[in-house]
């Protein structure tokens, strides 16, 4: 009967071990989730905050070492670029104690901490790891041993000779009534290759280049709607301004549309358009006319219009209308001489440009 | 005879099965009633663990809209890429402590500060932290003798960059 005290007092040590084995695994396994939580927070803010924090933007009297020995040389750098570009300078001394300075007085002798470029340790601390978290960045641009820094080529081209265009001068819709003459501007330094016409004309007509006569110049077609075409003699064009006119042979004569291509090279750019800026501005030209001034014509805007001025030089008996979009901005009865601007104040007030645009 | 009429090993048997029968018995009722008393508090204290988590990464987010004011916020937050902007901070400040829980979806008490590498608190131009008993300045630069104590307390600690300087911001939840 004495034994079975034995057996019961081994039986509570049993249980009693049990119970505290129990109760170990459960707490066990309730605190470990909040402390890994913490660690991948700092793991990750720690990588956060080093590439968002600019060198520039401390105050620490390492990283003015740093300026002032020339191992820093630029302040725009985050402090994670700049352990980098450190460690790819065989400076990894210099990138530790960077990294130290930055994190130590954040990480307690609980947490360990290291800084791995390439998986080469740049820092660490040598604490036990029972829990490894880690947080990734990329910085680019650096390999150890190799320049951080170096130069680039860029290559402008400030010449485009033998580049080949054409300019177009274009007869609207309708032009006329009468002896129509044409202005447009050629690039300096240029090769005429070519000139061409192609033009609906009503008559017969003798075509002036420059004031050069090139002769008469036949319509073969009889029908309206269908264009003759003439090659010019390119050299009769030069650099600069030029005028090309048009003196039918039968009464008031006009182009019912048509064109003037002149191909050449180039070692210049000619451009219609003016650039202010963001903005860009072009300028239409009006045909000359000796005769009755009939001209219906378009402008075109690559873009959203945000100003208009007009500028009209004419002699006139008549009346004299200019209409935009069916809408007339001029209207004069005045005869003899005109010089007449139109300044965007009135032309916005008539028209509506978001129409006009694109 | 003698042999066959002895009960010592039955005796002994019987002990041992009615003792493993005790503590098993015992066993399982000390670790339902564990169980349910660490059910219980896991429950509310997770409740309270997860609210610190979810407060301290809100407030580092941008907040919504973006240019969120106390007008139009929905969701608050202060920081971008972990960097505190000052002016959301202040505007923070100027929410009423029963609106700000709304907006971080919270019940539970808070409180949030920040610490310098020192670990002294920060002074946030007239305030410790901003949150329950949102308290004063205690001192020119810093918030002295400032401390915190409430059962089921959660700490989340959080590595920002305020005024140019890596700082930890502090975020205690309570029941």
């Amino acid at each position: 009967m004495g034994m079975k005290g034995y057996y019961f007092s081994f039986d509570a040590f049993l249980g009693a071990s049990i119970i505290l084995i129990g109760v170990l695994l459960v707490s066990t396994i309730y605190s470990s989730q909040s402390e890994t939580s913490q660690v991948t927070y700092l793991s990750r803010d720690i990588v956060s905050v080093l590439s968002e924090l600019k060198v520039s933007e401390v105050n620490n009297s390492y990283v003015t070492t740093l300026i002032a020995n020339g191992d820093i040389k630029n302040p725009n750098n985050s402090i994670l670029e700049q352990i980098g570009e450190l460690w790819a300078a065989n400076k990894t001394d210099e990138a530790k104690y960077l990294a130290l300075n930055f994190t130590a007085p954040y990480t307690d002798a609980r947490h360990g901490f290291g800084i791995y470029a390439n998986d080469q340790e740049i820092f660490a601390t040598q604490n036990q790891k029972t829990s490894l978290i880690s947080s990734k960045k990329i910085v680019s641009g650096i390999a150890q041993g190799k320049p951080t820094q170096g130069y680039v080529t860029k290559v402008f081209v400030s010449s485009i000779a033998g580049r080949e265009t054409s300019k177009f001068v274009y007869f609207g819709g309708f032009e006329g009534e009468g002896n129509i003459t044409k202005a447009f501007t050629l690039p300096s330094s240029l090769t005429i290759k070519e000139a061409y016409l192609e033009a609906d004309a009503s008559s017969n007509f003798t075509l002036f280049i420059n004031g050069k006569s090139q002769g008469l110049f036949i319509v073969n077609s009889s029908q309206t709607i269908q264009p003759d075409s003439w090659s010019l003699i390119p050299s009769n064009f030069t650099s600069g301004q030029n005028a090309v006119t048009l003196n039918f042979t039968k009464g008031r004569g006009y182009i019912a549309g048509g064109y003037l291509r002149i191909t050449y090279e180039s070692n210049t750019s000619e451009s219609s358009i003016t650039y202010y800026g963001s903005a860009a501005g072009k300028s239409e030209q009006l045909p000359g006319i000796r005769g009755f001034i009939n001209v219906y014509s378009s402008i075109f805007a690559d873009g959203n219009i945000s100003s208009m001025r007009i500028y009209l030089h004419y002699y006139n008996n008549k009346s004299t209308i200019l209409t935009i979009g069916n809408i007339t901005v001029f209207s004069s009865n005045s005869s003899g001489e005109q010089t007449i601007e139109l300044q965007n104040s009135l032309l916005d007030s008539k028209l509506d440009y978001s129409l006009m645009s694109k | 005879m003698e042999l066959l009429n002895s009960t010592k090993g039955q005796t002994w048997y019987v002990d041992f099965v009615i003792g493993l029968t005790i503590m098993t018995v015992a066993f399982i009722i000390f670790i339902n009633s564990t169980a349910d008393i660490i059910g219980v508090q896991q429950n509310e204290f997770t409740s309270v663990i997860s609210d610190a988590g979810r407060i301290s990464g809100m407030l580092l987010t941008a907040g919504y809209p973006y240019d969120w004011d106390n007008d139009s916020v929905d969701l608050v937050g202060l920081a971008e890429n972990n960097r505190i902007n000052s002016t959301k901070l202040f505007r923070y400040s100027l929410i009423p402590y029963d609106e700000s829980r709304l907006y971080l979806g919270t019940r539970h008490d808070y409180f949030v500060f920040f610490q310098d590498e020192q670990g002294s608190v920060i002074n946030l131009g007239g305030f410790c932290g901003l949150g329950k008993n949102q308290s004063s300045v205690l001192s020119a630069q810093y918030c002295s003798n400032f401390s915190l104590s409430a059962e089921h307390l959660a700490k989340e600690e959080r590595l920002v960059i305020y005024n140019s300087t890596i700082t930890r911001m502090v975020t205690y939840v309570w029941e």
